[in-house]
């Protein structure tokens, strides 16, 4: 019965043809593989060819950066962190790099983080340790350890981030690469995706996005999240922007706004930071709506002028903006009359057809992995996760998607993100009430 | 009596010789013995104080149990003077004072001489015995040029300044052998070098330790998140946002003051947690608050085997009781005795009973050194006499303890007062003559008395 079913199903691609089926999965061949494979693969291509002249440039750029010897602050604002906050502290003696001071600031945790804190701040491991008994929400917290670091550039970092011992050196050296560059994203990997499928599945999707997306979307000019887990800025740009606005979203509205100075942002995917992912679907759906709301928040109303004709136009901000809007807002509404299309003028092929949209979307993914893999300094651990990818077209395809959707419509009519329990109240409500 | 040589003499129906002194300078303390009691004139404040430390800080019994009584009529008296003395009068008219002065007498007239070498022990039985003639506690006195801020009066000046650590360790002992018994009356943090409580409690920066340091609110402004110092928001009379330049109206809408910024002017250093250090002003330490030194202050009263030890002595070759096999300490009795209170509750009812040999002080100063060796012979008979289960104490230099377990009070009562008539029969015939009272007396222990009134009962009635 199993081999009669196979051979109705390529009987039916023979009968369809190639050029049929293309128009089938026009959203997947028009929209989504040009874009997330074929772009991927050319710019890769000329990023990981091997370059004398750009192996020697980093050298140098390692080289000055080693010489100058700035003092780099690394600050960790959080809430209830305290079990990661030894584990990082003492991480960060490992660095390569030692020129540090270390500022935490405490956003009125009620677990044990001020014993911990205080502890470690005794023993000298802590620079800084700043304590606020009221809660003023995370970018609060950033700007009072801003206010406070002395260091040349900033390193914010989430306290349930570990990295690796040559992370904080590499995150640098952009700066010494090119004087344009304002901020640098490091490059985020899962720590526990052994932890559950789910925690799996976001281990892939972190390499696809974060890993591999991030390095394309540098090199074209058009990256526009410095995740908040891991990046480093220029201190005189923070101190110009006066720090981080309220969230949620904060990493991404600043990197808008150094884009917006007319700085560089750039991706180092040899800085790398492994962070612990929700791994139930409860905490996981809830961290992606509130990802989802700032999508419309900050870059479809705050920062909306990137797409008016002015004096501080550049095309390079408005395709960063227009990418992200594009691809996610956009595609999404276009997804749901693709979805319903293929559906309903292909009833009777059902059969056949969510089998072959499997293969085609494994396909690509496994694709995409291989890329990964084949830039991964990690890859024996990550080979594991090849297992998954199947699993990524429902994860991607219908679960995100949803939730995004989700977020969209509840940031567009209602506003739910000044809701949001991520920050405090006081704070939300002064927000939306001048708008920002 | 001949005329006083030191002041004048103040005559009354009673003989008792009394004298009036108001210029200290003059006199020779050494020649006060013949003296039943003093009254100073307080109009030369320094002078009177000098000449009461003087008298209570010498160690012979009859200077420093001198009845001192002050004479003021307008001047408030210094707390620790007062406390030195036994009592203030406003004029010369000593009958108020006679029966003071007798009931101090006829108290000081119970007291064996006693004979140590121990600097320890002559200062404890000096204040056990000042506490006995003036059936008084020995309480603390506020006093600011003592360097814990307390003094003991009697006591306090035999100690250097420097070193009270000794004096607090007499206390401690004084107290484990049951001779007095403590009340609460203060805590104290003291230099963990000197022992000095002139401490200077300071925030201090935790880098440099420098205490120049300045302290101010922070402020987080709702709409743009910056947080600062207060000082970055300042606009004349007006907090204006450095980052967005808008003007902060109402704390608690526009803004609120989290939490506040410790500034070290010396290194620049930024913390919200100084360290506290206390500066001791006499030995110049700077104590962590973690090293400092928690000195209990306790007032002291005598327990019926201080009461006992302080006209009797402490005796170090026979009170020291560990030495006697058989013996137990007193402090090991007091533990056993609770236990055996509780124990009684539940079970069968026990026996205690108290031992008191008294010889008069004349003959107690005549035996001189043999006294210790008789003592240790009726140690041994007592031993023989009693039964193994029998729990044993000999408590100071004449008293006896027992604790029969499951006995009833009447053979306990039975077998002391047969040791009693064995003991008077073997001093009568080894020294005929002799001056000697030995009080008996038992109670049943079943756990209704607490162990307090038992002492009480074995010692403080016996007298």
């Amino acid at each position: 019965m199993l081999f009669g079913f196979w051979e109705d199903f390529f009987y039916y691609i023979q009968h369809e043809g190639f050029e049929r089926i293309i128009n089938l999965f026009w959203y997947f061949f028009y929209l989504e593989a040009p874009r997330f494979i074929l772009m991927d693969l050319i710019v890769l291509a000329v990023i990981v060819w091997p370059s004398k002249k750009r192996k020697l440039k980093y050298e140098a750029a390692r080289n000055a950066f080693f010489a100058e010897n700035p003092l780099i602050s690394i600050i960790v604002p959080g809430k209830n962190e305290g079990e990661h906050i030894f584990a990082l502290v003492t991480g960060f003696r490992e660095q390569t790099y030692s020129n540090i001071e270390f500022i935490i600031v405490d956003d009125g945790s009620t677990d044990d983080t001020y014993t911990i804190c205080r502890n470690l701040k005794q023993n000298g491991l802590i620079d800084i340790y700043l304590r606020n008994e009221e809660r003023g929400g995370k970018a609060s917290a950033a700007n009072l350890a801003l206010r406070y670091a002395t260091g040349k550039y900033i390193v914010h970092v989430d306290a349930d981030t570990s990295f690796d011992r040559d992370a904080i050196e590499s995150i640098i050296i952009p700066f010494y690469l090119d004087s344009r560059v304002g901020a640098v994203g490091g490059n985020i990997k899962v720590r526990n995706s052994k932890d559950s499928i789910l925690s799996s599945l976001q281990a892939i999707e972190y390499l696809q996005t974060i890993s591999v997306g991030r390095m394309v979307t540098a090199y074209l000019g058009i990256y526009k999240i410095v995740s908040g887990a891991f990046g480093a800025f220029r201190r005189d740009l923070l101190d110009r922007l006066g720090g981080w606005d309220i969230g949620p979203g904060l990493d991404g509205d600043i990197t808008v706004k150094i884009r917006k100075l007319g700085f560089k942002v750039a991706f180092e995917h040899r800085a790398v930071g492994l962070t612990q992912v929700p791994v139930t679907l409860n905490k996981l759906s809830n961290q992606r709506l509130r990802w989802s709301k700032s999508l419309i928040r900050f870059r479809f109303r705050k920062h909306n002028d990137i797409f008016m004709p002015s004096q501080a136009f550049t095309f390079s901000n408005f395709f960063a903006l227009f990418d992200n809007i594009f691809y996610n807002l956009i595609l999404d509404v276009l997804w749901f009359y693709y979805f319903v299309d293929l559906i309903v003028n292909n009833l009777e092929f059902l059969l056949f057809i969510i089998p072959l949209k499997l293969i085609i979307y494994s396909v690509s993914s496994y694709i995409q992995f291989f890329v990964v893999l084949s830039l991964s300094e990690r890859r024996r651990q990550e080979m594991r996760l090849l297992y998954y990818i199947p699993l990524m077209m429902v994860y991607n395809g219908y679960y995100m998607r949803i939730i995004r959707s989700m977020a969209y419509v509840k940031e567009i009519f209602w506003y739910s993100s000044y809701n949001d329990a991520w920050n405090p109240a006081k704070s939300s409500k002064k927000a939306k009430e001048f708008g920002l | 009596m001949s005329d006083p040589i030191f002041g004048r003499k103040i005559s009354n129906d009673r003989n008792l010789e009394i004298i009036l002194i108001n210029d200290f300078n003059s006199v020779d303390i050494r020649k006060l013995a013949i003296y039943d009691a003093l009254i100073l004139d307080y109009t030369d404040r320094d002078g009177c104080s000098r000449f009461v430390r003087q008298c209570r800080n010498s160690m012979i019994g009859t200077i420093y149990l001198m009845p001192i009584f002050i004479l003021s009529i307008n001047h408030e008296i210094d707390k620790v003077m007062e406390a030195m003395s036994d009592g203030v009068v406003s004029s010369v008219q000593i009958e108020a004072i006679i029966s003071r002065i007798d009931r101090i007498r006829l108290r000081q007239d119970q007291l064996v001489s006693v004979d140590s070498s121990s600097p320890d022990i002559r200062i404890l039985t000096k204040a056990m015995r000042f506490m006995f003639t003036r059936e008084t506690r020995l309480t603390p006195v506020v006093d600011h040029k003592s360097h814990i801020g307390y003094n003991f009066p009697v006591i306090s000046d035999h100690y250097d300044q420097t070193n009270l650590k000794e004096m607090f360790q007499l206390f401690e002992t004084a107290t484990e052998k049951e001779y007095f018994r403590s009340r609460f009356v203060d805590k104290l943090h003291v230099c963990s070098s000197c022992y000095s409580s002139f401490l200077n409690f300071r925030e201090t920066c935790p880098k440099c330790e420098s205490a120049d340091l300045v302290t101010e609110n922070l402020i987080h402004h709702f709409v743009c998140a910056y947080v600062g110092p207060e000082h970055d928001f300042l606009s004349g009379d007006y907090l204006v946002c450095p980052k967005c330049n808008r003007m902060l109206r109402h704390i608690g809408v526009d803004y609120d003051k989290p939490s506040l910024i410790y500034n070290c002017k010396n290194c620049s250093h930024v913390f919200q947690e100084p360290v506290m250090e206390a500066f001791c002003f006499v030995c110049k330490k700077n104590n962590s608050i973690d090293s400092l030194i928690d000195v209990p202050i306790y007032s002291y009263e005598l327990t019926p085997i201080g009461e006992e030890t302080a006209q009797n002595g402490p005796s170090r070759d026979v009170a020291e009781d560990v030495s006697i096999p058989g013996f137990i300490t007193a402090t090991t009795f007091n533990i056993f005795l609770k236990y055996e209170i509780e124990r009684a509750k539940t079970s069968k009812e026990s026996a205690a009973g108290s031992l008191v040999i008294r010889l008069s002080p004349r003959t107690r100063e005549n035996m001189g050194s043999n006294y210790n060796r008789m003592m240790l012979e009726i140690a041994d008979f007592v031993k023989n006499a009693t039964l193994s289960t029998d729990i044993l104490s000999l408590v100071n230099s004449n008293t006896f303890l027992f604790i029969s377990p499951e006995t009833n009070r009447e053979r306990l009562d039975g077998l002391i007062n047969q040791i009693k008539g064995s003991v008077i029969k073997l001093l009568e015939s080894s020294l005929p003559g002799i001056d000697i009272e030995i009080s008996v007396q038992t109670v049943t222990i079943d756990g209704s008395l607490p162990q307090n009134d038992v002492l009480t009962q074995l010692i403080g009635s016996g007298r």
